[in-house]
């Protein structure tokens, strides 16, 4: 971190004032028409912004006290394209361009922060990298292919003082978080059932694409974008999307789960959460999931896509809590949640008020993050929030890839006398690269 | 996510040609039979002139099942340039011991990437016994393996790795200061974990004195402070005071790692003396800690008035977030305050302040002596949803204040029940107030025909104004009860009263009244409520209760009375809604020709034929056809012509 960062302090005021209540931010730090001045934004990169990425850059970018300088990628035209929006938006062509993310966190100092929407196998090992760096990091999930990684990531942000959250958006969404404090505050009676929405695709493959020759380095630096993933021989599928069919670079029951899964436990009372058993039922059916605490946890499967209705809800990324009092639902482009019964619905503007008085959080998951890296609190989707859902999902996944039933403690990051599930639980990085 | 559907599923075409490969994760559960297959991978992995997919496959599933015959079978392979990673995939995680054998014994033997590939194993397996190796490759010329050697140690995390990187650290420069500083940190959190939290603390303070990179000082610094226990409070308070706005922000956030009660004490003790944009994160970072220790020092902020409003602001939230019952006094004066941006903040804070105590705090706040005051208090016992404070709201809705009357009639409305309808009718009747019949209709539509009987039952003896609103009342509460009371009182001696009753049988929300309707759109000398109940009429068309064939009736009834273009846009919009017949789409139809309705018959037609289409899809073809001539609406292009397209028959599957 340079020796003469702004003064995060003076941010804080603005922060303080942001939090539920935007458009009370103190003149003192707004300056005509809600413009901040520079010497008070937090300077941002990006790193790896295609399709998710853009849509993070886009909404980041429109917060008053934030400042993209520089988006790093390795592909030349994702670079290109994620420069011209920043652009666009400052109206000038001052965003600088890095295709390699060493030399980018080296390079720049000034920078505060960073939004990392790679392709899922660089989620981890670029957080890393960045908070080593002494970013602050933003990343899109899922935040990492194994627990391992996950630990670092944890581990990292502690031992650098970092500020980070995972994409776990929802978490900070009005309908999303109604259903987690009715299920949370017992207004639902002790919760007996959760679901969390892991539909993806059947699988995951383990073959090779046919070999294609490599594009020029500046187009696209293969070996940088596996990273610390197995080499595979290129072929012009993976980096169009198709990585997330591969075992290599994605992750299955873990990809969907890693949208949903925290909202799921979010509204569970977790004190006394030690284990959680797997119940497997085979590639395409719900996994059934006890806690400890007698709580079901069912990551919900079915073949199909995520967009289709289901008997649970009636669009992607769903999660619901059923207790003794009823039940509730939310998912996407949702107006008000699902309830067995309208009453439940009654309190929705309590129930939040309560939830802003309680935590001083935003309904905007991006605010979250820069008023934390402002505060230097931690933020909703924080690395252990991250952590403990992701190893539920991951935990999944290798039940589905060892086909039994498993059982994990949650307190010690280890399935309970399966040897071979416990190895699952990293995967050797490939050098030069570390995580 | 049509963007990610279509992608999918390009994706998917693009992905279908692939190489080969033999069946993976198929593992028996017979041992005997396991055994056999993990030697089958073993014999895969170091088969030179297998395909170098079989070869990483076969090294994947040894990382799971891979036991101490695999061993040499892999180690061999940590020097082969196309298989060193995934050997290491097939050992790395492997429990025997002989696999920490073999990667020591690589140290020696492997080179540049490779060796730094597994120093890194090495490193994840914190073998201990490596350290003495590690540290010599500290001094390594290649920076990657110095840099891996680094990392490892501190991740082994031994007093003897300790003492490696802080020698080594000692000497160093440049680069090596970045690396072996964040292993020294690293190493320094092992052991402070392994109870020498003082040699811990004393590598960090060298460290963050050190010339290394900001960040990895920064990182010795909460290393410093964590390592000291509760004695690194006075540390981190320090940091907190001092210029280095950095260092502070690491004591900040470090401060949000210690749970100790001490902590909360010196943060709130230091909050007085530090500067006003300081004071701001430490009040964020105390009311997250939720310990109401602070709360004097925080609630006493919040009511400062000559501080400034950025740290006032902060100040009601963390007292909020707190939610100590000692600070609700100050809050609920705040609320009622003059600065609108504080009492706002206090306000919204004690909308979901915890507790009893917060309401009866506002119970007091609605019995204030100031009006002001008292339409706050109202509007946060509707925000908190306190029944208790039901009887308070009677009065409130008989203040004279008139906003103060109308406020409690709104927060009536919304947290009133069955229990709430007789008051408010004695109110109501007493009073006449448009706020007593607004909150009983709220209370009446959610709650039904329960509320019903008190409603008739006070329409007998009621003035005829109370009469009129009543009925209006009854509306709301609809049902057969209901609607017999407003049907009788439609025949009343009071010339209003009968107008009243009248209107309201046009407006009746269900199909329950259409009868009525009909009889009065058809007979009625009074042209005003021949055209409400036409009106009234069509939309009992849209009540979703209707028998197929009672609405396809109902249009016919009131087809043959449409006159105006109004009321034929009104039915065209009804059949669109409900029906799914092709009568009713004929009816439709027939409006086509007309420019004035042109456009609502085309909606109505298309929403018709997707209702119809699965069952008489023959039925739609011509008029989707008449449809795409018709209209220049794009989306009811698109959805008539995706019918159309729907009512072809599809070609024989192959």
């Amino acid at each position: 971190m340079k020796t003469n960062r702004r003064i995060f302090l003076k941010r804080a005021a603005l922060a303080s004032a942001a939090v539920a209540a935007p458009q009370i931010v103190p003149a003192s730090a707004l300056g005509r028409d809600g413009f901040v001045a520079p010497s008070e934004r937090i300077v941002m990169g990006g790193i790896g912004i295609g399709g998710r990425g853009t849509h993070d850059l886009n909404w980041m970018i429109g917060e008053p006290d934030v400042q993209f300088v520089a988006i790093c990628d390795a592909r030349k035209n994702r670079r290109e394209a994620a420069k011209a929006v920043v652009d666009k938006q400052y109206g000038n062509t001052d965003c600088a361009m890095y295709s390699d993310i060493q030399q980018f966190l080296a390079e720049r100092t000034d920078v505060d922060a960073v939004l990392i929407a790679t392709g899922d196998r660089w989620h981890a090992p670029a957080s890393i990298r960045a908070m080593e760096a002494g970013k602050d990091v933003y990343c899109e999930k899922p935040a990492c292919l194994t627990m391992a990684q996950g630990q670092r990531i944890v581990e990292t942000a502690n031992r650098y003082a970092r500020v980070f959250q995972t994409g776990a958006q929802r978490l900070s969404e009005p309908n999303h978080v109604f259903c987690i404090e009715m299920a949370r505050t017992g207004r639902l009676g002790p919760i007996h059932t959760a679901y969390a929405d892991c539909r993806w695709r059947d699988g995951l493959r383990h073959d090779w694409l046919p070999e294609e020759p490599e594009p020029p380095k500046e187009e696209l630096d293969w070996d940088a974008w596996l990273g610390p993933t197995p080499w595979r021989p290129y072929n012009s599928g993976y980096v169009n999307h198709g990585w997330y069919h591969f075992y290599d670079t994605a992750t299955d029951c873990a990809m969907w789960g890693a949208h949903t899964v925290a909202q799921a436990l979010a509204g569970l009372d977790q004190t006394n959460l030690t284990t959680i058993d797997f119940e497997y039922s085979g590639p395409e059916a719900s996994l059934v999931t006890r806690l400890s605490t007698g709580v079901k946890l069912v990551l919900y499967r079915v073949p199909g896509d995520v967009w289709q209705k289901c008997e649970y809800w009636h669009g992607s990324c769903g999660e619901r809590f059923d207790g003794p009092k009823g039940w509730l639902a939310a998912a996407d482009g949702y107006s008000m949640p699902d309830a067995s019964s309208p009453e439940l619905l009654r309190e929705y503007r309590k129930v939040l008020a309560e939830y802003a008085a309680r935590t001083q959080r935003p309904m905007n998951h991006v605010r979250d993050f820069f008023d934390c890296v402002r505060s230097r609190r931690p933020t909703v989707a924080n690395p252990d929030v991250m952590y403990r859902s992701m190893c539920i999902c991951l935990a999944a996944d290798i039940c589905g890839l060892l086909k039994r039933n498993l059982k994990f403690d949650l307190l010690k990051s280890e399935f309970v006398g399966d040897e071979e599930a416990n190895r699952l639980r990293s995967r050797a990085s490939r050098e030069p690269w570390r995580v | 996510m049509k963007n990610w559907k279509s992608m999918l599923a390009t994706v998917a075409v693009s992905l279908s040609v692939a190489l080969p490969i033999q069946a993976q994760w198929q593992i028996p559960a017979d041992p005997v039979a396991k055994q056999d297959y993990v030697a089958k991978l073993v014999a895969t992995a170091q088969k030179p002139d297998a395909p170098l997919i079989e070869r990483h496959a076969a090294c994947r599933e040894l990382a799971a099942l891979g036991d101490k015959s695999a061993v040499p079978a892999l180690a061999a392979l940590l020097g082969d340039e196309k298989m060193s990673h995934m050997a290491r995939y097939g050992l790395e995680p492997n429990p025997d011991p002989a696999v920490d054998e073999a990667l020591r014994a690589a140290l020696g033997q492997v080179k540049g990437k490779l060796l730094s590939g597994v120093i890194d194993s090495i490193g994840f397996r914190r073998d201990a016994k490596a350290a003495g190796a590690l540290a010599g490759l500290l001094a390594s010329p290649d920076a990657d393996v110095a840099a891996a050697a680094a990392a490892s140690l501190g991740r082994i995390g031994t007093a003897e790795a300790a003492a490696a990187l802080e020698k080594a650290f000692a000497g160093a420069s440049g680069e090596g200061l970045a690396v072996l500083g964040d292993g020294c940190v690293r190493a320094a959190g092992a052991l402070c974990a392994a109870g020498k939290c003082d040699a811990a603390a004393a590598i960090c303070d060298r460290v963050r004195a050190s010339a290394a990179p900001r960040p990895v000082r920064m990182a010795a610094t909460r290393g410093a402070i964590l390592a000291r226990g509760n004695g690194g409070t006075p540390l981190l308070i320090e940091l907190l005071q001092g210029d280095d706005a950095g260092l502070a922000a690491v004591a900040l956030r470090t401060s949000y790692d210690v749970s100790a009660p001490e902590l909360t004490q010196a943060l709130a003790g230091a909050l007085p003396g530090l500067p006003a944009d300081r004071q701001i994160p430490v009040l964020q970072a105390l009311g997250n800690r939720g310990d109401a220790s602070a709360v004097a020092a925080v609630i006493g902020l919040a009511a400062n008035g000559s501080a400034p409003a950025e740290v006032r602001i902060p100040a009601i939230r963390a007292a909020c977030q707190i939610g100590s019952a000692s600070s609700l006094p100050a809050l609920t004066e705040l609320c009622a305050g003059s600065d609108p941006a504080i009492a706002a903040e206090a306000q919204a804070g004690l909308a979901g302040f915890p507790g009893a105590e917060a309401d009866a705090a506002i119970s007091k706040l609605m019995g204030a002596q100031d009006s002001k005051a008292r339409c706050i208090g109202i509007d946060l016992a509707g925000q908190r949803r306190m029944a208790s404070a039901l009887p308070l709201l009677f009065k409130a809705a008989q203040d004279p204040d008139k906003r103060v009357s109308s406020a409690g009639y709104k927060v009536l409305a919304d947290l009133g029940g069955p229990a709430e309808v007789p008051v408010l009718i004695d109110l109501l009747v007493k009073s006449g107030s448009s706020g007593a019949e607004s909150a009983l209709s709220a209370i009446c539509s959610r709650e039904g025909e329960a509320a019903a009987g008190a409603l008739t039952g006070a329409l007998g003896q009621a003035p005829v104004p109370s009469k009129q609103a009543l009925l209006r009342v009854l509306r709301s509460a609809g049902g057969p009860k209901a609607l017999a009371a407003v049907r009788g009182a439609a025949g009343d001696a009071s010339a209003e009263v009968k107008d009243t009753a009248t209107r309201v049988l046009c407006d009746w929300p269900s199909a329950d009244a259409a009868a009525d309707q009909l009889a009065l759109a058809k007979t009625s000398t009074n042209p005003t409520y021949q055209i409400l109940a036409l009106r009234g009429y069509i939309r009992s068309i849209g009540d979703p209760k209707l028998a197929a064939d009672q609405r396809q009736a109902m249009c016919r009834e009131a087809t043959a009375l449409v006159q105006r273009e109004a009321e034929k846009k009104l039915l065209l919009g009804a059949l669109g809604n409900g029906a799914n017949d092709a009568a009713s789409l004929g009816i439709v139809m027939s409006h086509l020709g007309d420019p004035a309705t042109s456009e609502e018959a085309c909606v109505a037609a298309v929403s018709i034929s997707e209702r119809l289409l699965s069952k008489d899809p023959a039925s739609v073809a011509d008029p989707m056809r008449s449809v795409l001539k018709a209209t220049k609406n794009e989306e009811i292009l698109k959805r008539a012509r995706r019918v159309l397209a729907q009512t072809r028959p599809k070609p024989a599957s192959k």
